[in-house]
């Protein structure tokens, strides 16, 4: 053996090694993008140690999105990814089905997720690469994305793969804030950390190379989530059924955050939620997405506004208001969950299967409406009639 | 975990392949000083960093004037800087505080002016490094004379975080070895044992999580679960100290340095003495050589004996940590190891058969000293209450 292992030998394999796994990393999440995606789910997202590559997401987006087809990604919160409902059962397949083989649906939100993070960063790599596509993503009344990387810290390297990559639109607002931001977070060892972390990722691929392994063959940090077989690949595992007891529960929490809704914005909150959009979403992508600013449920707001007359008055108005802001500032923007009862909703704001499936109707129109104004049908009808 | 940061795989991916160039000397001793200084002030700050140089400082002097009274002053500052820094809150709040809960409290709040918001980077390390040198100076040994030499002596970044406890009569002439010229026999050995360094963290980073997990429902699984739990708890703090001390060995050895070695496969040991030759050998030793025999050692009868032995191993446990369940572990050791050492003399000839039993079977002997083991382990991480529960849970249903 000490024969065998010589300096020399041992270096070359090791560089060999080293420049194999590179590639591999490089090209493994085109060659073996993830299959039967539905929507994210705790086995394939940061909750469960699985952070989903740049390269990974944009494999599964070109697959999911073909050229020929309108590609409509969903961005976003838990109430776009469709928490409430079984995976099944999801909203984004009623809209699938109310938008018809034009188009193709793919659903990239997140649990706690903002309206610039994972969706809309593939609605950029998308753009990129010239495919029609519509983002659509809610957004929150008293937030647009706190920083162009977005809200959460845990889904922020998503943003900072992609940049790293080179895989975003060109939007110097963005840039701008984030060289800000940079030198705001120069004492927080996480971001050094990610910073490297993304840089060095650009030229090896080892995340890449990991999550395929993690997704493909063996998955290799235990998590309680998957303690039962804590080594399976990511793929083996199915989406499990929704847990609605903690839904449930938290009725008095879901009064007070319907409360907080209340509170009207000023001319301050106004320039700040517009510039929050202007610094995030690329000009290219603005008439491309469709923010909906989604209605509570009509109970909670009844029981606010029996507790705090003119709530609901209040709450009309800054919606509206919200609406008014987006458009501002280059968006398409419409109310959803209009047509939703108090028992389309599984609490305060997610929806079960029949929300979904009102919520899918709904925001159909608005989609073919936009790709209409976008000439993606135009093109169509012409190419066909062309043929 | 400084080692598996990205901040450090750049730190190593910029630093060794300059340090592998054909430097002379006395250039490659300054490019790992420069790396070390970068290395250990990234890490600890300035808040980390300026107490460290203050120490290194004085004991640099103090072995250089080889005067008695100044060695005597550098240990005291030494010691009082880990005191002040590791165990000051546990001074105040759970020793004062128990005896007069309204001084601890006051002490407490008063110190903390004082005190930055965490020690600095492996004081306890640094402490013992520095003690060690001043006693040997002061047992008349030469000192070190070079600046650089004792900068890195110091501050030798792969032994910084974990270890092992340097002795400098070892390590000046491996950094000599080491500054003349790094062999690809070196290098290769390195790289395996920085790998198979990794490959225990990442166990052991695992287990942690299992146990971490369990760890809140443990008196409701089944027997068999808690006692793999026990063996995994034993597993996880083997895999994480010795995959340290891989990574620090793996490194050094990449510079052409060797360390001593930190762990020698101490599951394996068949009595608690057996398993303290194996375990954190480096501490071990620094215990042996600069508690446990100045003393008194075994020289002074078999009650002084226990009496040095439990002290030391008091102050052992406490190294680990400022608070009650290291005190209690390493008091758990230091009468394991009372309690055997004694038994032949105790008992006579009854005690001199058993021994020579325990000889022969040795499976005995290694299955007793690992339960003896496991248990300290309970000890060690979790409060006195906890563990004891968790003790008795291994033996009862409920």
């Amino acid at each position: 053996m000490r024969r065998l292992l010589t300096p020399p030998g041992f270096f070359v394999g090791l560089v060999a090694g080293f420049v194999a796994c590179c590639v591999a990393g490089r090209k493994a999440p085109t060659l073996l993008p993830i299959e039967d995606f539905q929507r994210f789910h705790r086995f394939l997202n940061p909750e469960g140690l699985y952070y989903a590559t740049a390269l990974q997401v944009r494999a599964l987006a070109r697959r999911e999105l073909p050229c020929d087809k309108i590609g409509v990604i969903i961005g976003g919160s838990s109430v776009m990814q469709g928490v409430g409902q079984r995976a099944h059962a999801a909203w984004t397949i009623r809209l699938q089905q109310e938008l018809g083989d034009e188009f193709r649906v793919v659903n990239l939100a997140m649990r706690g997720g903002a309206p610039n993070e994972h969706g809309q960063i593939a609605a950029e790599m998308m753009c990129r690469d010239g495919r029609k596509i519509v983002h659509v993503c809610d957004v929150f009344l008293h937030t647009f994305a706190d920083a162009p990387d977005g809200n959460r810290d845990v889904y922020r390297y998503f943003f900072h793969d992609a940049r790293a990559r080179g895989l975003l639109l060109p939007l110097p607002e963005r840039d701008r804030t984030m060289a800000a931001l940079a030198h705001e977070r120069r004492d927080d060892a996480r971001f050094d950390e990610l910073r490297i972390q993304t840089r060095a990722n650009r030229w090896l691929s080892f995340n890449d190379l990991w999550h395929v392994i993690g997704y493909e063959h063996a998955f290799t940090v235990w998590h309680p989530f998957a303690r039962k077989h804590p080594w399976r690949a990511r793929k083996a595992w199915r989406e499990p059924p929704l847990n609605r007891k903690p839904f449930l529960k938290i009725r008095e929490k879901g009064l007070v955050a319907v409360a907080q809704q209340g509170t009207p914005y000023d001319r301050e909150d106004l320039e700040r939620l517009r510039a929050q959009v202007l610094q995030s979403v690329p000009e290219v992508l603005r008439p491309r997405t469709l923010a909906v600013v989604n209605r509570l449920n009509p109970e909670f707001l009844q029981v606010v506004d029996q507790d705090t007359p003119g709530f609901l008055e209040g709450y009309d108005r800054k919606v509206q208001d919200a609406l008014a802001y987006l458009r501002a500032a280059g968006l398409h923007a419409v109310e959803g969950c209009v047509s939703l009862q108090a028992a389309d909703f599984l609490d305060y704001g997610h929806l079960v299967a029949s929300g979904g499936n009102k919520l899918a109707v709904e925001l159909a129109p608005h989609i073919r409406a936009l790709a209409d104004e976008l000439g993606y049908l135009e093109r169509k009808t012409a190419r066909r009639k062309r043929d | 975990m400084i080692f598996l940061s990205y901040w450090f795989v750049a730190f190593v991916a910029c630093f060794l392949p300059v340090y592998w160039l054909p430097w002379p000397p006395a250039v490659r001793k300054w490019l790992l000083l420069g790396a070390s200084v970068v290395f250990h002030g990234h890490f600890a700050g300035p808040a980390g960093v300026v107490p460290i140089v203050a120490l290194g400082i004085l004991t640099y002097v103090a072995g250089l004037l080889r005067s008695k009274f100044w060695c005597v002053v550098g240990i005291v500052a030494s010691v009082a800087a880990l005191v002040f820094y590791k165990y000051l809150r546990f001074l105040c709040e759970s020793l004062l505080g128990a005896v007069v809960p309204a001084w601890g409290e006051a002490a407490w709040s008063s110190a903390q002016d004082w005190l930055p918001g965490a020690p600095p980077l492996a004081i306890s390390f640094f402490a013992f490094e520095f003690i060690h040198y001043l006693i040997e100076v002061y047992r008349g040994h030469e000192p070190i004379r070079s600046k650089v030499d004792f900068a890195l002596f110091a501050i030798f970044w792969p032994s910084i975080v974990a270890g092992p406890v340097k002795r400098y009569a070892q390590f000046i002439p491996e950094l000599e070895l080491g500054a003349k010229s790094v062999r690809g026999d070196d290098v290769m050995i390195g790289f395996l044992r920085l790998a198979m360094g990794l490959v225990k963290k990442f166990a052991a980073d695992n287990l942690t999580a299992w146990i971490s997990f369990h760890d809140d429902h443990y008196a409701s699984l089944p027997m068999s679960m808690r006692w793999l739990i026990f063996v995994g708890i034993a597993l996880r703090i083997v895999l994480d100290f010795s995959g340290y001390s891989d990574m620090a060995i793996g490194f050094a050895r990449m510079m052409g340095m060797r360390l001593p070695e930190n762990f020698w496969f101490p599951y394996l040991a068949r009595s608690p003495a057996d398993f303290w030759r194996r375990w954190h050998i480096s501490l071990s030793s620094w215990i042996r050589d600069y508690i446990y025999i100045p003393l008194g050692g075994n020289r002074m009868g078999p009650v002084r004996r226990v009496v040095n032995g439990i002290a030391a191993f008091t102050l052992c446990g406490l190294w680990h940590g400022a608070a009650w369940n290291f005190i209690v572990w390493g008091l758990y050791h230091g009468a394991g190891l009372a309690i055997t050492a004694s038994i032949p003399a105790l008992l006579g000839r009854t005690g001199a058969r058993l021994e020579t039993g325990m000889q022969r079977l040795w499976p005995v002997a290694w299955a007793l000293t690992m339960l003896f083991v496991g248990v300290g382990w309970l000890l060690f991480f979790y409060p006195l209450p906890q563990a004891l529960t968790m003790l008795r849970l291994l033996v009862a249903r409920s």
